[in-house]
């Protein structure tokens, strides 16, 4: 059974997810704040992360802890899942053609609102394609 | 208690205020500088050189040089060497100046000697042509103005004294007989004995030549000051631009989060009451809820189109860096991103995709093809085919055509199409998510890149809308 890690700051959101998540077979926890998320994801690694970008002190939190995991080696290689409601078409937007190893190393991208239909298929895509 | 007192900055500086530190030198223009005089100072070792060539080849030929030129046999080739060993000296130390974090001390210590090299080599020419019997003196010209370009005002007047006081010393030790007369028409080269050196004569052709080197001091390094000013202030304006941009992409980041994270969250709770979470709904609250989801989507993308619409007005202003794109994958992009929406529909698409250059702001460019692949499958009948061909013309210029077999748009409308928040009853009847504004985006977009765009449309046979480009 996946275990999936929610982090994002959003409480409506998270607890959503959990719930929609759980109801399709994965085991979930939730994480609400950047700060100490890497210690706690090396310390209990899930087999994906779904991970917000913009956190409230910081617009770009969620690449900042993208590129710190994959500096750790217990969780180089785990799959991250990007969600933002930014717009893509801004210069500081992104994109799934942004996905790069060095300044956005995660493996897939959804742009909120969330479909959560979307969301079951591409986490089992990732926790099926990638173990850890 | 921590304490925090708001209190309002200090005002910007106004970009051309002259009370900004004066003729001060950038990292780049510093090593920059350094390097450019030793390339110069390759074409003085060369006619040193030439010089040398002609006094040994020449020699006794010349009917007046004659002696003179034997006389100065070795002289240029000994000053070409000097020179050439300090060249290459001082471009090695240059060359390891440019990978240095602050070379700011060090690349003044370079340049400064080698002016007081030139300055020293050149004194020694003055004295074996003539210092006061030519006018090979005002070469010094050539270095004070060599300053006024590449050192601040203060330091190009340094110089200016500093080969006023050589000159004058070279002249003084000539008088005072320590330093042998050794000029072209000195008594030594057998020159008339009437051109004898007077305390006066000496005086005049000093105190001329130092009088135009300082007039030429003063001329050229106001010109070299006003033009550094201009270039700093440039500077400034343009770091202050790109701040700006900066702040104002960071604001409207921030500005789209938080204006769209509410409308996030009802269409979250919203799919958990339409997926049953929270219990079975019965089909008439099932509806409402999915008017709110489908209202709160709507507000989304709407917000969403507003703030593009904003954002291409402000860069409407100032033009946004364009640069080679390649369409073609951008295109690929976009019709990649469609496919979930369009296969909810069963559209498909037919592409022909040839790869195809164009120049333009890339995050312009595929907003306004996400809007016009947007509008082929959006209106389109369930079940349709959207047409995608991308190609180039004969005169070099990309020609993009999308065709869908969709709802039309009536020809008394058409004009209309492209203003801001205008949709027609048969779009809004076909699709109550319309906003208006896609077709005003990409009015935008094809405004600032000379994008030529033709629409046909005939009602319930569908619209073709061909995109022409600049030429690259």
């Amino acid at each position: 059974m996946p275990r999936i890690t929610v982090l994002d700051d959003d409480l409506d959101f998270t607890d959503a997810a959990a719930q929609v998540l759980a109801e399709a077979g994965h085991t979930v926890s939730v994480l609400n704040e950047v700060e100490g998320a890497l210690d706690r994801l090396e310390a209990n690694p899930p087999d994906v992360l779904i991970l917000d970008v913009m956190f409230p002190e910081d617009s770009q939190a969620g690449f900042t802890l993208a590129r710190a995991i994959r500096a750790r080696k217990k969780i180089a290689r785990l799959p991250i899942l990007i969600l933002s409601a930014i717009n893509t078409r801004f210069p500081l937007g992104f994109g799934p053609h942004d996905l790069d190893e060095d300044w956005m190393p995660v493996q897939d991208f959804l742009e909120k609102p969330i479909d959560f239909d979307a969301l079951i298929e591409r986490v089992g895509r990732l926790a099926g394609a990638t173990p850890q | 208690m921590a304490v925090f007192r708001l209190v309002s900055p200090e005002p910007m500086a106004p970009v051309n205020d002259h009370r900004r530190r004066r003729g001060s030198l950038t990292r780049e223009v510093l090593v920059s500088n350094v390097l450019w005089f030793t390339q110069l100072r390759w074409i003085v070792v060369a006619l040193l050189v030439v010089c040398e060539i002609l006094a040994v080849t020449l020699g006794r030929d010349l009917p007046i040089l004659g002696d003179y030129l034997e006389r100065m046999r070795s002289a240029p080739l000994i000053l070409a060497l000097s020179l050439a060993g300090l060249n290459v000296g001082f471009r090695l130390h240059a060359r390891r100046l440019a990978h240095v974090e602050r070379p700011g001390a060090a690349a003044y210590a370079n340049l400064w000697v080698q002016i007081i090299s030139d300055l020293l080599i050149l004194t020694a020419v003055v004295h074996l042509v003539g210092s006061v019997e030519t006018f090979v003196a005002f070469a010094y010209m050539f270095h004070c103005v060599l300053a006024c370009i590449f050192l601040s005002r203060r330091d190009s007047l340094l110089v200016v004294l500093l080969a006023a006081g050589l000159y004058s010393g070279c002249v003084a030790l000539e008088g005072l007989g320590i330093l042998p007369p050794a000029g072209l028409f000195s008594a030594a080269a057998g020159a008339d004995p009437g051109v004898q050196r007077t305390p006066l004569y000496t005086a005049i052709q000093v105190s001329t030549a130092i009088a135009t080197w300082m007039v030429g001091w003063y001329l050229t390094s106001q010109l070299a000051e006003d033009v550094r000013v201009r270039e700093q202030a440039l500077s400034l304006a343009n770091e202050r631009l790109m701040r700006a941009s900066r702040e104002k992409a960071e604001h409207m980041l921030r500005t789209t989060h938080e204006l769209k994270a509410p409308f996030a969250a009802i269409d979250t709770s919203a799919q958990l009451l339409l997926r049953g979470t929270a219990g079975a709904l019965s089909w008439s609250v099932r509806d409402v809820v999915e008017k709110i989801r489908a209202r709160s989507r709507k507000l989304s993308t709407q917000i969403l189109k507003m703030l593009q619409l904003v954002n291409l007005n402000a860069d409407a202003g100032r033009s946004a860096p364009h640069k080679q794109l390649q369409l073609d994958a951008v295109l690929k992009r976009v019709i990649r991103a469609a496919e979930p929406a369009a296969s909810a529909q069963r559209v498909t698409f037919d592409c022909a995709v040839a790869p195809v250059k164009i120049t333009g702001v890339e995050d312009q460019i595929e907003m306004m093809l996400a809007n016009l692949i947007a509008n082929a499958h959006v209106y389109s009948k369930v079940g349709g085919e959207v047409g995608v061909r991308l190609r180039t013309e004969a005169d070099n210029r990309a020609v993009l055509t999308i065709t869908d077999h969709g709802i039309g748009i009536r020809a008394e409308k058409l004009p209309r199409i492209f203003e801001d928040y205008y949709h027609t009853t048969e779009a809004v009847r076909h699709n109550e998510m319309s906003t208006g504004l896609g077709l005003a985006i990409v009015r935008h977009v094809a405004l600032a890149h000379d994008i030529e765009l033709t629409v046909e449309s005939e009602p319930d046979r569908g619209t073709t809308v061909t995109a022409r480009f600049a030429r690259p």
